[in-house]
């Protein structure tokens, strides 16, 4: 066997070459590690922390809405969210378009060319069908078809549909609220979303004890309204029927509780369903114009002239004036509606009858200032306070910048404007031995963590004596038994209350409208336990001039269904 | 006594001697690796399967609270005014037009049966 010396092994060109490529390819590999790790870092950490973590953002879901159920005493659902299924395609992951379409078509309801029109073979996203019922979602899901699927969504819903609608408002698509309580109370009721940060495995299947970084979204907080659902649905009902009735452009009616200033009813017509919000062509309809809109009132403005004269002690009940049937201010004739001439007569007339030379004569009486002054204690002019953005406040002139004619005709309700919920709450204050409640519509919030904070009631001042309310309330039934007031009647029951038959100011503020007319009637029963008082007020009916066949009529019936709703036995013999 | 010493005597005299060989020390490494790693492994796999469980609990909890939602707004929907509305004018229900009140102090017999 041959033997090698060491020398001789050693001794080849060969293995400095090998080393040296051995060399060059361990510098590359190192370089390209260096490249990797070091000045592409950031990279592929973020390419690896996709592949290994789920982000996701998690929606709050939004706070509900709740009115009063006063018969089951607890609370109902009128505002809440629901979870349902889109149904989308993917024409590009498609294999058979035309089985496809047929099942869809046949379960979903929806047209052919709907979905044919949209077909784009690239297409990964095709919206078949939004708000799916749980039946059709698992119809879809049973089929098993390549490239359909389903996604769910957050829909803002209504039970009740129209009920409250101009009440509650409505969620538009981004997910905020646009009027109404929605509108206002936006910010609590959207709640805080939150964030998934999380490792998961190959699957995508979260690691329990991994890395985990997320935040719990904060659900919205929850709205509970004084609204009375029964009486809600009562209020839009005999409101709908004498809008529809008599052609009326529009229409409102509130009940309120005089001793509290709960809002029980707050109903606007026309109104819309907020399930459909998008189908409403005139967004006037979205408006709560019980608080939104102002007006002159005209003659139901009268009961808070008298009110003033009485508690001032200017004026009684039986105190007389003679009516002449014109009085003329500044060169201007102030006449009575029904251009007569009443002789002497007493104040409790004055109402019965809502003589202007009547009011003019209390408004004298007390004097521009003090008139005023009244006027800005029963409220006018300046924000009630209910829980609604937009709440306009009405105009009320000062004395220096009113004529006397001027500040005479702001005693039968013209020359000043207010909303149909400020002349509500002086009628409150008058039904409440001459105190006044702040009216509130929302009872209580609370939130996601059970939370509650609760309105209460709030006494905002002592409008009148309770000596000049009785005397009021007096002059009031009187107008309802002897005087333009009778339809707003009850069998059994003493009923206050007053008519008032406004013309329509011109749109450029130059004049009034020729025959368009706004029709008012404020009552409340007299009665023990009976708080409840009730405002209606119909816009520009058709082929009728009075308020007493408009108004009264609608505020009779909702006086009638409120004492049966509480049992309030009669008071007077039937 | 004479046992006894010899006992005493042994003990001081013997003691015991543990050699391990290198390769001995290796095995033993080895060995208490594979044992360790074997723990570690049958924890790792105990949480992986809890993942596993949580995920599905989850998922079973967030369809239980989409079902509660559903029945929630199918009640609601049911005792709305509307369908109650139309469920009186279909069993023929009138409104009430008058109501008698009983006096408190009215002495009242009742036949229960």
């Amino acid at each position: 066997m041959r033997r090698y010396t060491s020398r001789q092994i050693i001794k080849t060109d060969r293995i400095p070459f090998v080393v040296s490529i051995f060399i060059i390819l361990a510098t590359v590999v190192i370089s390209r590690l260096f490249y990797i790790q070091v000045v592409d870092r950031k990279l592929y950490v973020a390419q690896a922390a996709s592949q290994h973590s789920m982000k996701d953002t998690i929606f709050a879901k939004r706070g509900s809405i709740y009115a009063r159920d006063t018969l089951s005493n607890s609370p109902f659902l009128i505002a809440t969210n629901e979870t349902l299924d889109l149904v989308y395609i993917s024409p590009k992951e498609v294999e058979d378009k035309e089985k496809v379409i047929t099942s869809l078509t046949s379960i979903l309801g929806v047209k052919r060319e709907d979905i044919e029109s949209k077909w784009d073979p690239e297409s990964m996203y095709l919206v078949v069908k939004h708000k799916t019922s749980k039946a059709e979602s698992d119809a879809v899901r049973a089929l098993g078809l390549k490239g359909v699927a389903l996604q769910p969504e957050n829909w803002r819903i209504y039970p009740e549909n129209n009920l409250a609608s101009s009440v509650l408002g409505f969620v538009n698509n981004e997910g905020d609220g646009n009027y109404g309580i929605e509108g206002t109370f936006n910010d609590i009721l959207k709640g805080e979303d939150g964030y998934l940060n999380e490792e998961t495995d190959s699957h995508g299947i979260k690691i329990a004890f991994g890395d985990n970084g997320s935040k719990a979204a904060s659900d919205g907080t929850s709205v509970y309204l004084t609204i009375d659902r029964y009486i809600q649905g009562m209020a839009e009902k005999y409101l709908n029927d004498t809008v529809k009735k008599f052609s009326a452009d529009s229409g409102n009616v509130i009940v309120m509780d005089k001793t509290d200033g709960k809002i029980l009813a707050m109903a606007n017509a026309p109104s819309f369903d907020p399930n459909k919000y998008t189908e409403v062509k005139d967004y006037k309809a979205f408006k709560n114009r019980a608080v939104t809109d102002v007006y002159e009132p005209g003659s139901v403005f009268k009961a808070v002239t008298l009110a003033a004269g009485v508690d001032a002690g200017k004026i009684k009940s039986t105190d007389t004036y003679t009516d002449t049937g014109s009085v003329v201010l500044n060169g201007n004739a102030i006449k009575n509606s029904d251009l007569k001439a009443h002789g002497v007569q007493t104040m409790s007339y004055v109402l019965e009858q809502s003589l202007n030379t009547g009011t003019t004569y209390v408004e004298q009486k007390l004097g521009k200032n003090l008139f005023y002054d009244y006027i800005k204690k029963f409220g006018f002019g300046e924000s009630t306070g209910i829980e609604f953005d937009g709440e306009a406040t009405g105009k009320v002139y000062k004395p220096d910048d009113l004529n006397e004619h001027g500040y005479a005709t702001m005693s039968f309700g013209q020359s000043i404007s207010m909303t149909p919920l400020q002349m509500l709450v002086a009628y409150a204050t008058i039904a409440n031995d001459g105190k006044m409640m702040r009216p509130y519509i929302v009872d209580k919030t609370v939130s996601n963590s059970g939370k509650e904070k609760k309105t209460g009631p709030k006494e905002v001042r002592q409008v009148l004596s309770a000596a000049a309310s009785r005397e009021m309330k007096e002059m009031l039934v009187n107008v309802v038994v002897k005087g333009h007031g009778k339809q707003a009647a009850v069998k059994g029951y003493k009923i206050a209350g007053k008519t008032g038959t406004a013309q329509v100011i011109k749109e450029d503020g130059t004049g009034y409208e020729d025959g368009k007319n706004i029709g008012t009637f404020v009552g409340f029963p007299v009665a023990e336990n009976a708080n409840f008082v009730v405002l209606a007020k119909i816009d520009n009916p058709k082929g009728v001039q009075w308020a007493e066949s408009t108004a009264a009529p609608v505020v009779g019936q909702m006086l009638d269904f409120l004492l049966k709703y509480y049992q309030i036995p009669p008071t007077e013999g039937q | 006594m004479r046992d006894r010493a010899k006992r005493r005597k042994f003990r001081k005299e013997y003691k015991p001697t543990f050699k391990l060989s290198r390769i001995g020390v290796v095995i033993s490494v080895v060995a208490l690796t594979f044992v360790l790693g074997l723990l570690y492994l049958s924890q790792s796999n105990q949480m992986a399967t809890s993942g596993y469980d949580i995920a599905k609990l989850e998922k079973q909890q967030q369809e239980l609270k989409l079902t509660t939602e559903r029945l929630q707004i199918e009640a609601s929907r049911l005792q709305s005014i509307q369908n109650l509305d139309a469920g009186i004018a279909k069993s023929g229900m009138v409104p009430v037009s008058k109501i008698n009140y009983v006096a408190a102090n009215t002495s009242v017999a009742v036949n229960i049966k």
